[in-house]
Order: structure tokens, then C-alpha cells, then sequence
């Protein structure tokens, strides 16, 4: 019967928990992230202004108790447009992360696992997209498509999904010689289920640390698209527009610059520490840098 | 003859996949709304002025017909003839190349320079305050992007201190800031490798029977570890610099770098097409052919991966 | 962006070493003579000039070309024209003079120009500039070969140049060069603006021998011109440098050289300029606001009128409710001109009443176009059916991307539709290639830009931008009233009957507003204190041919 055999052999994982949470750096990110979501959810709430709210008679003021971080260009609350911005890299950081998920691992589990044509149409397809230089592909994309949302979606799954399938692919490939996979084979079991019972569980140690590593990169690509001024369209925030914008700014006021600056080098530093320390917990065997 | 067979198999792949690239860039190209006479036009684009310079460009033929003309004087050594300036392409990038190159070396100098000595620092230290501290480092130089990093060091050194001139004036050590920008991301990624690398090395057990012998740990480490330690190393900092090879787009538009990167970004919002292009395939090129050489390398070092795909 | 660290086992070194070989070739390339443009300026020749004689200024931009036919934008412009020279020029009071010809006269109805050359004019190579040489020069700019994008804006009017370009004529018609000293135009209609259109490089004097030397391409050894420099050197993506041209026949420049760097960030100009290692350099609104606060550089900054207007378009070929002139009035008296210049522009441009521009001839100084007045904006848009904006279908803002000056305008108009008209429009920030293109097809329904003189007459600003057949109207507007007299100005001879004829037809479109225009253009730039002599006129600086340096500040 399927169910008696092991689904997979890394049970004592969870016992390693609170020690790969008890390590400073790890559960510091993982506060600061999940503050970041609290914010994003109710930034609403927690802005004192609307991020559109203008003033232009009161541009470029330094900070006060109206303003605590001063005002911009056209007199919008700083502080609240950094809030704001946090909704933006956050919801282009799961969306895109998911789109990723989704093809990576369809697409990765199958070429790993049934080989043939499939798995040499997936390596040449990724072969290509990663011989494309990603940034002119992003700029090309956003630039001729127009700014928003949705495009900046559009050109960072693009761009990043190969990356996935062959991270997949690749471990499914060390996972298909492993005995439970081949006893599966052995006893009859579809692709489908030896994908969704054995495969999955086991390749949820790296993908859990890959998507969390690739959400810092995306909030990057975020950043660098809007910084080159393909990003958002205004007058929603991004912290990348709103360096670019401040970059302008500089000589009436540099900290237009540093306060998103800052913000963003938090949030991928974050992601990053946390992916480290989920990959000591999870995935001990990555020789990954 | 099957180690031929295989050579000629990964060498049509390469072929193809460029062949395919050059076909989707022209077709995003042509896709793109607004093109370069309506650029070139600006204000003054009336229906007639539009017609007569598409036809002066050969842009009014079918899309197929540009294509071909293209790809069969690109193949030839023509990278073709630049809209915006009006100039063959080859010779600007020919210039523009070595100032790119030279970007790329110096960041990928720093990287090794500072990213090594830390990794293995934090390696032999492991455990320690040392590793804690070099660790964090890496983390933190993996975090933060170049056009955060670059405002800010010109900021400090160029404006404040006036160390170093605000752009690239023709010396080498002009670079340095954007060098230390860029090279930021690839130091803490060899950081992190040589540290990884160096930790399963010198675990291993042979490391282990020349410590017993006497050796001492500099000894050790130089002599033995170093030489099986460094090889993932040099992959992260090869991909490194041959991704920087094809253009550190923002770096060298912030700090105005007259390099591959600046022209090709610049050449989008112009719809200079045969410039997009062409740094988009020679970009390509480089970087498939360097994967090409080591696919071969791999298949004349191991037989058995001439069977099996790559991992 | 991504990193693609790939996963390989011990032999993953195979890659890194092929890495660096590329990379070491990289590095032969480098040190194998190819010298990376601007290498140290020791290695010319301007460390012997003396300080003083050299005027160092920055270009925005690599020169687009080096070829005065197809030049466009500013910035080249100013290049072309220290090293060319033409039939005219403009004076600083925004007049016509003789350049290399010495004098005119106006035949056969307004329709005839017959042009004597001076004698004693001579080519950089030494030859002398004879008739022929503008009928090659000016035929060249016509020519298919060419193909020049703007050739047909500023010499479309002479006799045969359409027929010509479209491969229809061997020549063009109405250049003709009755002797050596004599060059005859002939235009097909009487239009009075012909003149100014010749000041434009597609009608500089090029030499003939250097060009077709050069395979009938315009390069950096065959810019060979009439002017007061000459170039002597173009490193690319770094400078060009200019030598002053001893035989020019206004005499010698003053100064010895000019050199123009090529600096992209505007910020970069600025830091430079604050190093002493520039001598004129432009001024952003948000380098204004510091600048003005600081008492070294306050002194130094020098405002310059432009004859170009900003202004918001309202197209009723793409949104149905901008056929009711009364929505359209609406939004006008919406617009706090005011505000918009007084925060985002630093209070510098001068606002726009009407649509030609302060300093252009025919430019109306009292007029008063439609004031801000929200009230009587509500009213009107309520009276065309949509009160409070109600019912309005969604609108767009389009503007052009990365001009941070352009978004901050942009974003302020939303603001004050909104709380003044109460309509909340979208912004849709484009890039320019695609916006020009939405432009050209008239699909933006509403849009923030700005048209710059091709050349000094109300006639570029009212029938060519609005007149019902103008190809540059894609604002589905046609005023009959407003045709009428535009067309009747367009060919009047008496100079104020014309711009009496052209206030007219502007009054009332503005009053039609189907253009809102917000504010002219002004410039600023910082000069380097010892400075004198430097001529401009409405349209840029005028060749640097008798500036020089102070010697004592």
C-alpha cells in the first residue's frame, strides 16, 4: 500500500526549530518582516495621511509633528508614502514569487521526473531566457508596455521563473534516485502522485528557502525598474520612484533619498537573513552561497 | 567520435538558442508601440513625413524582409547602422567595450579582494564572533542595490571629501566607487561560497590526516584545502563577472560611464533598434559561449556527463 | 538581478576559469591599444593653452550627429553652430542680420529671395564659400539619400523641395545660383517667416569635397564649415573640442578654444560647474531652489526666456465630452497657473495668458486669457450635463516619463482638477517614443506637453500646431474663424497687419481652450563669474564669438 511506505526520511526537521529561530539575526528578520506585513495590510490604518494627499504651497518641509519625516516634491507625507510603498514591494514580491512557484515546480517536477523531450525543452527554453540580459528584457517590457502594476508583474515573472524550474528540476533529479521515489515507481504509483506524496514534501526545504531569498530579489528588481522610472505610475508609491525622485531632490533635501533607501535595503537584508536561517534549518545539505 | 558527436550537438544548441533570441528581440522590437521615425520626428510627425521616412529605412517593408536583411549582414560582421546616430554600430561598441570590461574587472578584483579573506576567515574561525560578524557582512553587502550604494558613496567621497572626481574622467581608479558598488553583491556572494566551501573541505578527511601528520593549519589550508576549496569559488565569481561583462546597466548610467550598458539602456526609449539588438546578442553571445566551453570542458573531463544532461 | 549561481560539483571551477580567460581577453583588448575614450586630458594639446582662452562647457547629450542636416535638438544645435554658418543669423535683439550674405532683396510678390554672398568668406580648408556651395548645401539637406527628418520642416516652402525628396525631380526647382555671388530661392507662396526658417543648420554651408571625401556622411574630419570654430577633435562620450578659426570674417574669435563635455546627469554639470571645472552650466528647478539659497552661487544664476510654451491639450477626437466647449472652459478655470509656477517651478517661468510666447514677435502682451475661476468652472460643467463631474467617463492625464519637473506639474494638475472641479483624473506617465506615437494617432484624450519655436514667428505656434489642416493638430479642433485668419496672415506681407491677424485667430482659441497654456519656458544656468561678452538671443546662446574672460573677477 502507498501510505506504508516513507514519505520521506527528514522527520527529526521540527525538533530543529527553535534553534534555528533562537538565532539572533534570523528571528530579528523574521520580527521585522512580519511587522512589514502587519503594516502593509493596515496601512490604511497606520498612515497618517493618504499617500496622495498634496500640497504643493508646502513642499520639501523637514520633518515635524504634521510631517514626521517631512514632505516631498509636491507636499505628500513622506512617512505615509513609505508605508504605502511597503504595500507595493509586498504585493509584487508574493505575486510574482507565486507565479514562480507555480510554473517552477509544475514545470520542474515533471522535467525532473518523466525526463525525455520535456525535460530538453525545459533546459533550452531556460538556457534562452537566462542568455537574455534580464534588466533590458524588464526595460523593454515595461517600457513599451507602459507603467503599472501590473506590467512591472508582468516583466519580473518573466524574467525570474527559470530560475525556479531548474532549482526544482535539479533536486527532483537528486530526489528521483532516492529509494521511497523508485519504490513508488516500483509499486505502480502515477506521476501525479508520486509528484504531489514524495516529491513535494521533500523539495519543500529548499523551494521555502529559494521563494524567500527570491522575494528579496523581486522587492529589488521592484526598486531598480521604478528607479529607472519604469515602475509604478504615479501617484502610488514605490520606494524605487520615490529614490529616484529624492535623488533629484538632493541638494534641498538628501534625506528625501536615504529614508526609502533605507527602507528597501531593511526589507531585502531581511528577507535575506531569514532565507539564510531557514536554509540552515531546512536545507543543511545546500552547498548554496 | 562520440565526444564529437557531442561538441557538434551542444554547439547547434548554442546556435539555436542565439539564432531564437535574435528572432525575439526583433519581434519585441517591432512590437513596441512608437518607433524610431516617429522618434526622429518628434513633433513634426504629419502621415506623409512618417511614410517617406519609413521607406527611406527600409522600414516599410514586411517584417520577415527587415529581419532577413538584419541577421544576414549581422552574421557577416555587420552589426548594422545605428537610427539615433547614424553611425555603423561596430565601431561604437568596439570603443565602448574595453571602459565595460574594465568596470567588470575591477569589481570582480574587489569582490575576490574583500569577499575571500572574509569567507575564509569566518571558515576557519567557524562558530565564532568572527564568522558571526563576517557572515552578517556578506548578508548585508548581498542586500543592498547598487543605486542605493552608489548615490551614497558619491555622496560621501566625491561630494563631501572630494576624494575622487563626481564621474569617470579617464583614469582607472576613477572606478573605484562604482567598482565598490557593483563588486558589492559579488563580494558577499564569494564570501559566503568560500566560507561554505571551505568548511566542507576542510572537514573532509584527508584534511584530517595531514593535520594528524603535523601539518600546520597555514600549511594545510594553502597547500591541500585551498586547491579543491577554491573551485566553487571561481564559479561564483566567473558567473559574476561574466554577468558584469554584459553591462552593469545602472551603475554605468549613474555615474556616466561610457560603457556597453549606458548605450543599450538609452537606445530603448530612442527605439534604436539595431542597437538594442545588437548588444542584446553580443550580451547573449558571450554569455553562451562561455556555457558552451564549459559544457565541452565538462563532457572531456567526465564521459559520463556526455550522456547524461547537466545537473 | 537574479543571481544564477549554478549548482555544479568539483568540476564547476571549468567555469569559473572560462570566466576569467574571457575576462583576461577583455583585459588584452584594453591594454592592447584600445584606449577607452577620454584618456586624461594631458594627452592633448589644450595643456599648453593658456588659462583664460578656453571656455569649457557641457553637452547634455553625446551629439546626436555631426551632419547640420538632420540636426534637431538643442543641445547639437549649439555644437552646429559654432562650426557652421549660413545666409542669416540672429542678433541679440531677436532680429534678422546678413551672415554670409551680405545682403537680400524680396521679389516678384514675396515669393522671390535673391542672396549676395560675401567674397571674402572661406571654408576651415581655406576655399572660398561660393552660391554653389549653398545650392549643394541646401539640395543636400532635401536629398533621399539623406534623409533627413526635419529637412522639410524649415525648407519645405521653397519651390520643387517635396518633388525632390520624393524621388519625383532631379533637383530642386527653386535653388538656383545665378553666378558665383548669387543665390536665388524662389517659395511658392509669399510667406513673410521664410527668412527666419534659414537660420536653421538644413541651410549651413557645408564643403562639398570634405563630405563626399567621406562617402557623402557628415563625420567628424569632414565637418568642415564657415564658422568661428572649428572642430579639432571629438573623443566620443567624452568631449569635442573646439579651435577657434583665425580667418573667420567677423575676425578671430577671442577666445582660443571651446571645449563642450559630454555629461549626461545634470547633477554631475552642477557639481562640476561648484569644482570650477565648468564655466556655463544649466540649473534644474531642484538645483534652483538650493542655489538660490546660497549666497556664493545666488549671484552667478542668470534666467534665460524661452520661446516655448507648457500647455495642456484637450482632445475632443478621443473623449466625446471635450466637444462641448463648455467642459473644455471648465477645466481651464480650474488651472491654477499660479500655484503650479509658484511651487513645483520655483516662481520662475512666466505664466501663459495666450499661446505664442513672451519675446516671440507677435507675442501679445495684454492679452488676458481664461482666469482661474472654479466657481465659474463648476457652473459650466454642471450647465454641459455634469455636475460635480458626475458622469464624466474616466480620463487620463498623459505626460511625459522621467522628467521629474514634467511629474511634479503633472501631479499638481490632478490635485487641482480634483479639488477644484471636483473630476479625478488618472495620470499616465508615458515614455516618450510611445507617447509621440499616441500623439501622432490623436489617441490621448488629455495631456501635458510643451512646443518649442522651430523659428521666431506666431505662424509656428497658431497654424501649425492649430489650424483645422495643420497635420500637427490631432485635437479633432476646427474653427473656421480661427482657419480664416491664420490663413490670411500666413501670406501677409505687413508685418503688423499680420500679428494683428494672428492675436485675433489666438484669442480665440484660447478662448475655445482647446489648449490650456500654463506657463513659457525660462532657463537658468550658473556662469562663471569672469565672463563677458556672452550673446543670447530668445531662442539659446548665439555662437561664442566674441566671449571672453575678465581677467581679474
Amino acid at each position: 500500500m502507498a501510505s506504508s511506505i516513507p514519505v520521506s526520511a527528514s522527520l527529526p526537521r521540527l525538533r530543529r526549530l527553535p534553534a534555528a529561530l533562537a538565532r539572533p539575526s534570523t528571528a530579528l528578520a523574521a520580527l521585522f518582516l512580519a511587522a512589514l506585513v502587519v503594516t502593509a495590510l493596515f496601512a490604511p490604518l497606520l498612515a497618517p495621511h493618504r499617500y496622495d494627499a498634496q500640497n504643493p504651497g508646502n513642499r520639501l518641509q523637514p520633518p515635524s509633528r504634521v510631517h514626521p519625516l517631512g514632505t516631498d516634491g509636491v507636499g505628500r507625507d513622506v512617512l505615509s508614502r513609505l508605508i504605502y510603498g511597503a504595500r507595493v514591494s509586498l504585493t509584487i514580491a508574493v505575486a510574482v514569487e507565486a507565479v514562480e512557484l507555480l510554473f517552477g515546480l509544475t514545470l520542474g517536477m515533471l522535467a525532473g521526473l518523466r525526463r525525455g523531450w520535456l525535460d530538453n525543452a525545459v533546459m533550452r527554453v531556460t538556457d534562452l531566457m537566462f542568455a537574455f540580459p534580464d534588466i533590458l528584457l524588464a526595460i523593454l517590457i515595461t517600457g513599451t508596455l507602459g507603467k503599472s502594476l501590473f506590467n512591472v508583474f508582468v516583466a519580473l515573472a518573466l524574467v525570474g521563473w527559470p530560475a525556479m524550474v531548474r532549482l526544482v528540476r535539479s533536486r527532483t533529479l537528486t530526489l528521483g534516485a532516492e529509494e521511497f521515489v523508485l519504490s513508488a515507481r516500483a509499486m505502480g504509483a502515477s506521476d501525479g502522485r508520486i509528484m504531489l506524496r514524495h516529491l513535494l514534501p521533500n523539495l519543500l526545504g529548499p523551494v521555502v528557502v529559494a521563494t524567500t531569498v527570491g522575494m528579496g530579489t523581486i522587492v529589488l528588481a521592484e526598486a531598480t525598474l521604478s528607479f529607472l522610472g519604469l515602475g509604478i505610475q504615479e501617484p502610488f508609491p514605490s520606494w524605487g520612484s520615490m529614490i529616484n525622485t529624492g535623488w533629484q531632490h538632493r541638494r534641498s533635501d538628501p534625506m528625501l533619498t536615504v529614508y526609502p533607501a533605507v527602507c528597501l535595503a531593511a526589507t531585502i537584508m531581511a528577507f535575506n537573513f531569514l532565507g539564510d536561517g531557514l536554509r540552515d534549518w531546512l536545507d543543511p545539505r545546500s552547498r548554496h552561497a | 567520435m562520440r565526444f564529437l558527436l557531442f561538441i557538434l550537438q551542444r554547439c547547434a544548441f548554442a546556435v539555436a538558442t542565439l539564432w531564437l533570441l535574435s528572432v525575439i528581440t526583433f519581434s519585441m522590437g517591432a512590437m513596441a508601440p512608437g518607433g524610431p521615425v516617429e522618434v526622429m520626428l518628434g513633433q513634426h510627425a504629419d502621415p506623409a513625413s512618417v511614410a517617406r521616412l519609413k521607406k527611406e529605412f527600409g522600414l516599410d517593408q514586411p517584417l520577415p524582409v527587415q529581419y532577413g536583411r538584419w541577421i544576414s549582414g549581422f552574421v557577416r560582421g555587420d552589426l548594422g547602422t545605428s537610427y539615433r546616430f547614424r553611425e555603423p554600430i561596430g565601431p561604437m561598441l568596439r570603443e565602448r567595450y574595453p571602459i565595460t570590461v574594465r568596470l567588470a574587472l575591477t569589481a570582480g578584483a574587489f569582490a575576490v579582494l574583500v569577499g575571500a579573506p572574509l569567507g575564509l576567515a569566518a571558515a576557519l574561525r567557524a562558530g565564532s564572533w568572527v564568522d558571526r560578524l563576517a557572515t552578517t557582512t556578506a548578508l548585508t553587502g548581498v542586500s543592498i542595490p547598487a543605486f542605493v550604494l552608489l548615490p551614497l558613496l558619491v555622496l560621501l567621497f566625491s561630494l563631501q571629501l572630494r576624494w575622487t572626481p563626481v564621474t569617470y574622467e579617464g583614469e582607472w581608479w576613477h572606478l573605484a566607487l562604482p567598482a565598490v558598488a557593483l563588486g558589492s553583491r559579488p563580494a558577499a556572494l564569494v564570501a559566503r561560497m568560500t566560507r561554505a566551501s571551505f568548511l566542507e573541505t576542510l572537514g573532509q578527511d584527508y584534511i584530517r590526516t595531514a593535520r594528524a601528520k603535523g601539518l600546520s593549519w597555514g600549511r594545510t589550508v594553502l597547500t591541500h584545502a585551498a586547491k579543491n576549496a577554491v573551485i566553487p569559488v571561481l564559479t561564483v565569481l566567473g558567473t559574476s563577472v561574466g554577468y558584469m561583462l554584459g553591462g552593469s546597466f545602472v551603475v554605468e548610467t549613474l555615474f556616466g560611464i561610457p560603457g556597453i550598458g549606458d548605450i543599450s539602456v538609452s537606445s530603448i526609449p530612442a527605439r534604436d533598434y539595431p542597437m538594442i539588438q545588437a548588444v542584446t546578442l553580443l550580451a547573449a553571445a558571450v554569455f553562451i559561449g562561455v556555457n558552451l566551453l564549459v559544457d565541452i570542458l565538462y563532457g572531456f573531463l567526465d564521459p559520463r556527463l556526455r550522456v547524461a544532461p547537466t545537473p | 538581478m537574479r543571481a544564477r549561481t549554478r549548482s555544479r560539483n568539483g568540476f564547476a571551477g571549468a567555469a569559473g576559469v572560462a570566466g576569467s580567460l574571457l575576462g583576461a581577453a577583455g583585459l588584452a583588448l584594453c591594454l592592447a591599444g584600445c584606449d577607452p575614450p577620454g584618456k586624461g586630458a594631458g594627452a592633448s594639446a589644450g595643456a599648453t593653452k593658456a588659462p583664460g582662452t578656453v571656455l569649457r562647457l557641457a553637452q547634455l547629450a553625446e551629439p546626436t550627429t555631426l551632419d547640420p542636416a538632420q540636426v534637431q535638438d538643442g543641445p547639437t544645435i549649439e555644437l552646429h553652430m559654432h562650426v557652421f554658418d549660413g545666409l542669416v543669423r540672429w542678433t541679440p535683439e531677436n532680429k534678422l542680420a546678413p551672415a554670409l550674405a551680405e545682403k537680400w532683396e524680396v521679389g516678384n510678390g514675396g515669393k522671390t529671395y535673391t542672396f549676395h554672398l560675401r567674397p571674402d568668406v572661406k571654408f576651415h580648408n581655406g576655399r572660398t564659400v561660393t552660391a554653389g556651395d549653398f545650392v549643394y548645401s541646401l539640395t543636400r539637406s532635401l536629398s533621399p539619400k539623406t534623409a533627413s527628418p526635419v529637412a522639410l520642416v524649415y525648407l519645405n516652402d521653397i519651390v520643387g523641395a517635396a518633388e525632390y525628396r520624393d524621388g519625383k525631380a532631379e533637383s530642386v526647382k527653386g535653388i538656383e545660383a545665378p553666378d558665383e555671388r548669387t543665390l536665388k530661392l524662389t517659395i511658392d507662396q509669399p510667406k513673410a517667416y521664410f527668412l527666419s526658417k534659414l537660420t536653421y543648420p538644413t541651410a549651413y554651408a557645408v564643403c562639398k569635397e570634405a563630405v563626399e571625401a567621406t562617402g557623402g556622411a557628415v563625420t567628424a574630419e569632414s565637418m568642415i564649415g564657415a564658422g568661428p570654430f572649428r572642430l579639432t577633435e571629438y573623443r566620443r562620450a567624452d568631449r569635442l573640442i573646439l579651435d577657434a578659426n583665425k580667418e573667420y570674417y567677423e575676425g578671430a574669435p577671442k577666445l582660443e578654444r571651446i571645449e563642450r563635455r559630454i555629461l549626461l546627469d545634470g547633477g554631475t554639470r552642477h557639481d562640476k560647474f561648484t569644482a570650477g571645472e565648468l564655466d556655463i552650466t544649466d540649473v534644474t528647478m531642484a538645483s534652483y531652489r538650493a542655489d538660490a539659497q546660497n549666497p556664493e552661487l545666488k549671484p552667478l544664476l542668470k534666467q534665460f526666456e524661452r520661446p516655448a510654451v507648457f500647455y495642456l491639450a484637450l482632445n475632443q477626437k478621443a473623449y466625446p465630452p471635450f466637444k462641448d466647449k463648455r467642459v473644455r472652459q471648465a477645466f481651464a478655470h480650474s488651472i491654477d497657473k499660479a500655484e503650479i509656477i509658484n511651487t513645483v517651478h520655483e516662481g520662475l517661468p512666466r505664466r501663459a495668458e495666450g499661446i505664442v510666447p513672451y519675446g516671440v514677435p507677435g507675442h501679445n502682451a495684454g492679452f488676458k486669457g481664461l482666469p482661474f475661476d472654479p466657481e465659474k468652472g463648476k457652473k459650466l460643467l454642471a450647465e454641459a450635463g455634469f455636475p460635480n463631474g458626475s458622469g464624466l467617463p474616466p480620463l487620463k492625464l498623459s505626460f511625459r516619463a522621467s522628467v521629474e519637473d514634467i511629474r511634479s506639474t503633472a501631479l499638481v494638475v490632478q490635485g487641482q482638477l480634483k479639488s477644484h472641479l471636483g473630476v479625478q483624473v488618472e495620470l499616465d506617465e508615458t515614455e516618450w517614443a510611445t507617447f509621440l506615437k499616441k500623439r501622432n494617432t490623436g489617441e490621448m484624450p488629455f495631456y501635458f506637453l510643451r512646443w518649442a519655436a522651430d523659428y521666431l514667428d506666431p505662424q509656428n505656434f497658431l497654424s501649425t500646431m492649430l489650424h483645422s489642416k495643420a497635420p500637427e493638430n490631432t485635437l479633432g479642433y476646427a474653427n473656421p474663424e480661427f482657419d480664416r485668419l491664420c490663413d490670411a496672415a500666413d501670406v501677409m506681407q505687413n508685418e503688423q497687419q499680420r500679428f494683428a491677424s494672428y492675436g485675433k485667430a489666438e484669442a480665440i482659441a484660447v478662448d475655445d481652450a482647446v489648449w490650456v497654456p500654463i506657463f513659457f519656458q525660462k532657463d537658468v544656468e550658473l556662469w562663471n563669474p569672469r565672463l563677458r561678452g556672452v550673446e543670447s538671443m530668445l531662442m539659446g546662446h548665439l555662437p561664442h564669438k566674441r566671449t571672453y574672460f575678465e581677467s581679474s573677477p
